[in-house]
Parts: C-alpha cells; structure tokens; sequence
C-alpha cells in the first residue's frame, strides 16, 4: 500500500493533541467552582491535572508512529486501508459494497484543506482521517457513480 | 379507500401491554404511600388516575390506528395529535413474521410483523396486532405476486377452527412440488435433551462439592443435622430436576410442528405450540447460512441449521438468527438444505485449518485469560479470606485445566475454505460450540486482516470477514490463519470481475 495520509495530518493531530490540555482545564475549572459552591474535596483536581500532562504527550507521541503506519489505496474497484503500529490491521472495501460516502471537515481540517472521509457498508463503517479536498471528492465521485451504474443495471 | 381497525381483542392485548408499563408507577406511588402515611382515599385516587389515563391512552391508540392493504403496498395511519402515514411497498418487504397465540386461534386471529431492510431503526417497521388471518395471506400473496391458493374468507371469525388450519394448511403447501421439510418426534426429542446443557450439574456439583467438607464432615457426629443436610440436597436435587424438565418441555413446545417449505423464492418455518410463529423470508435476502454444533452435538453428530438474515425477525431465537432447521444428522445437513438455500454446495469442501504451529497461541491465550482472572480473585481470597485458600487453589488448577481444553478446542474448529469463486467457508470455535458459516462473496461487506509485530515474521494473521446481521454486523473472526491463507481470501473477495 503506498498513499501516506497528506503530511498536513500530522498537524492536524498536534493540534488536536494540544487541544485535550484545553478541555482538561474546563474540566478542572468545572471541579474548581464544585469546591468553593458546594465544598467538594480539591483534590479531586489532581485527576484533570495529571490527565491534562499525559493524554497531550501520549498522544503526541503517537503521531510520528501514526501518521508511520497510516496508510490507504484507492483503486478502481476497492478502497484498502491500513492503521496501527503494534497490531497492524488491514481493511479491504469493494466500492461496489459502499452504500455511503460522508465527507466532513471540522475548523482545524478545514484549516489544512482536509477533509475526513466515512465510508459506509450495509454493516460496517470505516474512517480516513483526513485526505486532501481532490482525493476525497474524487473517491465520492467515483463511488457515487458506480452506484448509479449498479442501480442501471439492476 | 378507508383503513381498516385492528379487531377489537387488539384492545386487549395493547391494555395488558401498558398495564404492565404502568405496573412499576403504581409501585412507586405505592411505597411512597406506605412511607408517608397517606390517606387511603388519595392513594386510591392516583393509582385509579393512572390505570383510567393508561386505558384512555389504549382506546386512543386503538382508535387511531388503521391499516389498508392496498394493491402496491400496505398503508398504516396512526396517531392522534401527530398523525402518522407509514406506506411499506410489498417488494421493499424483507421479512413477515406471523404470530399466532392459542387463544387467538378460535378468532381466526394472529399478529403480523413486517420488516423492510431499511437499517435505520431497532424497531420492526410495521406491527399489526390482532387481525384476521386472511390479511397476512393477502400480504404473502401480493408480496410473492401470486393470488391465494384459497379464497380468504369473508368472515373469519365464523370459521370452523379445523376449517381454518385446514385452509393455512393449503396456503402453506400452494404446489405439491415445493420443497418441505417437517421435523418428526424423535429429532424434537434429541434436540430439546441435547439443548438443557449441563451447566446447571456442574454448578449443583460444585456447590455440593464445596459444602461437603465443611458441613457434613463437622456435622457427621450429630444425625439430626446431617438427616436435615441430606433433606436439603434432596430437594436441591428435586428443584434441578424440575429445572430441567422445565426447560425441556418449554422447548419442545417452541419447536413443536417445525416446518421449514420453500415456495419460488420465499423461506417459510413455522414452529410452537402454544403460540405458532411463522416468519416468511425471500431466500435472496439470506446473508449467510451457519451450521451450528455444541460439542456434545458433535459426539452426537447433530448439527442446527440457522440462517443470517439483514432484519431482526429472529430476535425471540435464542440468539437473533433464525433457525432453519433445529436438529439434523451433520453429515446430511448440507444434502437436507440445498432444495432450500441453492447455493449451498453439495459437501463440505476442504477446510484449511490453523497451522499446527499455530495451535498452541488459542490455549496460550485461553489459559492466560483464565489466569488473569484467578490471580485477581486469589489476591482478594488470600487477603479477605485466607481458610478457603486451598479450595481456591484446587478451583483454580481445574479452572486453568478447562482453559487448557478450550483453547484447544477453538485451535481445532478454526479454518476457512474457499469453496468456489463465489462462495467461502469459514470455521470458528467459541465456548466448546462450533460454527461453520456458509457466506456468498456478494454478501461479504468488508475483509480485514490483522498482525501484530510478532506475527510478522511466523507469517500469521488474523481474519475478520464482515457480514450483514439483523441492523448490525457479524464479525466472523478467524485467528492464527497462516498469512498466505488469510491473505488469499482477501484476494478472492477483492478480485476484479
């Protein structure tokens, strides 16, 4: 499998990463205002502290490894996935079996023109992270298409 | 044209239905009556409010509710405030399930449930519930195109209660040629001995095992206490028993009169005594056929039969796919079902297993799972209480031992086979039970295959082929396959036409 992700996602994950650390403080603000309304313990805050170092350096960590392993193909007829550095897993979808394309971009993918991809089966669902505008509608095209050519014949 | 109502025993049934909703309201009120110290005339004043309000709420409902089976499609209204139109076009129709409780039968009565492949909601999409037979046959017929064998009957509820079994008879069997299959009383017999299992003895041994020592040891000196101990596990043994019969008679009643009739495309099974469950299906719709042996079946060399279908018109199975046949003599199972799943091939083709260097990684992993699990309860039992540390440790080593046999017996079930270019086998192992799944390539939604980094270099892989099930999926998951096998199914499913 050769297509990498764009090399945007990288950053795309940074953020995403570093943005936890935000979240985590709203949620320490949140325990914060517990304790002096209704006198709940302070040291409950340890917990969004300690979470607000690790889950931003673990996740960041990981994006070297991620954006590593990440890997995807589209093909004519199949689109292959590949994901995961310790437990590397494979995942095969004939384009002929996609009932779904969802193409949608929160502000920081938006920002690096990138778009994440769903693709849905009668019973699965499969995610690409990001993947640059062109490729991402061209894989919509592609399958919307073959759709219309299935529902022709049949 | 005007819908028409449900008949009016619907009332009844809906009543009984919201009475039981309304049932843990009135216990609320209830307890907190008792706790305050209520007055008695307001206590009664709530709870009739809530039962007149539940009943005013089933007469609305009953009201509004009306269905027309129309020539395209069956229409259903319903709804007072918010009125709701539902139309169901018959070739959208996935699956018909028709139930018929005895006390519905001398009405000519059943309730039907229909199904649409639509995956969008739990819920089945349409649910008549009490109508005249005649209506489901009238579906039937102009969802397969055909005109009822018999003519529905103008009255139903005037017909004679053979008459009318004699006519769904008719509709059953349109054409002599079709193919049908009926189970007879000794494989009824087998299936309902061979399904009790024998959890519940070995939890009664168990159970007994642990008390012996303690109790009737100590005990031994007075005759009096070891006279009542024994009386005990007498009626233990008396309660299992009737446990047992329970179970037994209650699944003999569930596929009593099993009947499974193809007619052109359509799957039909009928089963129960007490209430008969009909359920149509358009063999098309079939996602995967599984063949279904526990252990003791296998020694017994009988085999279920069960079908994956993409609605939930098996949910009242014991787990959510139909069954198409209960009980078969395993080496005729495929031979018995080809008149009614033609795809199905005519043998079991050549199963690639699990590599024998593989097969030690299944009972690695039982035992390890099992391990972990006792070394926690160890701890706790050797902190909290540090007498039943040996027991715990006997426990335990046959625990690891029972792990030891069940990895063992998944590394020896697993396999898959690539029975031509349409159609894949895949063998898997769960709890001492193994299933062997029939699925057609056009079936398969998604193939995925796993590694760690360690099973990189022995050439092993997991494999994960994706199936439509009811609203949801089946992941059939066979581990340990040899890279070059699981690859080579991948490469089947993916292959360009």
């Amino acid at each position: 499998m050769q297509e990498k992700l764009p090399a945007a996602i990288r950053k795309v994950w940074t953020i995403s990463a570093l943005l936890t650390i935000f979240w985590w403080l709203v949620a320490a603000a949140g325990l914060f205002a517990c304790h002096i309304l209704w006198n709940w313990p302070l040291w409950l805050l340890a917990f969004p502290a300690a979470l607000a170092v690790l889950q931003p350096i673990i996740m960041l960590s990981l994006v070297p490894y991620r954006y590593q392993f990440w890997r995807y193909k589209i093909t004519d007829t199949a689109v292959y996935m590949q994901k995961g550095a310790i437990i590397q897993s494979e995942e095969a979808v004939p384009i002929t079996r996609v009932q779904n394309v969802t193409l949608s971009s929160g502000p920081i993918l938006r920002h690096f023109q990138l778009q994440e991809v769903n693709i849905e089966t009668a019973s699965t669902s499969h995610k690409i992270d990001g993947l640059t505008k062109p490729v991402a509608e061209k894989l919509r095209d592609q399958i919307l298409l073959l759709a219309k050519e299935a529902r022709d014949e049949g | 044209m005007k819908g028409k109502h449900l008949a009016p025993l619907a009332l009844v049934g809906m009543g009984v239905k919201e009475l039981r909703s309304a049932f843990w309201p009135v216990v609320a009120v209830l307890a907190l009556a008792s706790k305050l110290n209520w007055w008695t005339i307001w206590l009664g004043l709530i709870v009739a409010a809530i039962l007149v309000i539940t009943l005013i709420n089933v007469a609305v409902r009953y009201w509004c509710f009306t269905y027309l089976v129309g020539d395209d499609g069956l229409t259903i209204n319903s709804g007072l405030f918010e009125q709701k139109t539902q139309h169901i076009p018959y070739s959208k129709i996935q699956t018909v399930q028709r139930q018929q409780w005895f006390f519905l039968r001398p009405f000519g009565l059943e309730s039907l449930t229909i199904e649409t492949a639509s995956h969008k909601d739990e819920e089945a999409e349409a649910s008549l519930m009490a109508v005249p037979v005649a209506v489901g046959d009238q579906i039937e017929a102009l969802r397969t195109g055909k005109q009822p064998a018999t003519a529905p009957a103008a009255d139903p509820e005037a017909m004679h209660t053979a008459e009318l079994a004699e006519a769904l008879q008719a509709m059953a069997h349109p054409e002599a040629t079709d193919p049908t299959y009926q189970i007879n009383a000794h494989d009824l017999n087998l299936y309902a001995l061979s399904s009790l299992g024998f959890v519940p003895i070995i939890v009664f041994l168990l159970a007994l095992w642990q008390r012996l020592p303690d109790d009737a040891v100590k005990d031994a000196t007075d005759v009096m206490a070891h006279l009542a101990f024994l009386a005990v596990v007498a009626l233990v043994i008396v309660a299992l028993l009737l446990g047992l019969m329970v179970t037994y008679l209650s699944i003999l009643q569930k596929f009593y009169h099993f009947t499974l009739t193809r007619s052109d495309d359509q799957l039909t099974t009928a089963r129960g005594y007490f209430k008969r469950n009909t359920v149509s299906v358009r063999s098309a719709h079939v996602q995967a056929v599984r063949i279904k042996q526990s252990i003791l079946r296998q020694w017994l060399h009988l085999a279920t039969v069960q079908v994956l279908i993409a609605s939930n018109a098996g949910q009242d199975e014991d787990d959510d796919e139909l069954v198409l046949m209960p009980v078969l003599r395993d080496d005729a199972a495929l031979t018995t079902m080809r008149p009614f799943i033609a795809w199905l091939p005519e043998a079991v083709p050549d199963v690639v297993r699990v590599p024998a260097d593989n097969r030690w990684l299944f009972i690695r992993n039982a035992v390890l799972i099992w391990a972990g699990i006792l070394l926690a309860g160890g701890l706790a039992v050797g902190i909290f209480a540090r007498g039943w540390l040996a027991p715990y440790l006997v426990l335990a080593a046959l625990i690891l031992l029972f792990g030891f046999f069940q990895g063992r017996y998944v590394s020896r079930s697993a396999g898959v086979a690539i029975a031509s270019p349409d159609l894949l086998m895949l063998e898997t192992g769960h709890y001492f039970t193994r299933e062997r799944f029939f699925v057609r390539r056009a079936n398969v939604q998604a193939v995925e295959l796993a590694q760690s980094i360690w099973m990189k270099k022995p050439k092993r892989a997991h494999l994960t082929v994706n199936v439509r099930k009811g609203n949801s999926n089946e992941a059939i998951e066979v581990r340990y396959l040899d890279l070059k096998t699981a690859s080579a199914v991948r490469d089947w499913f993916t292959r360009e036409k």
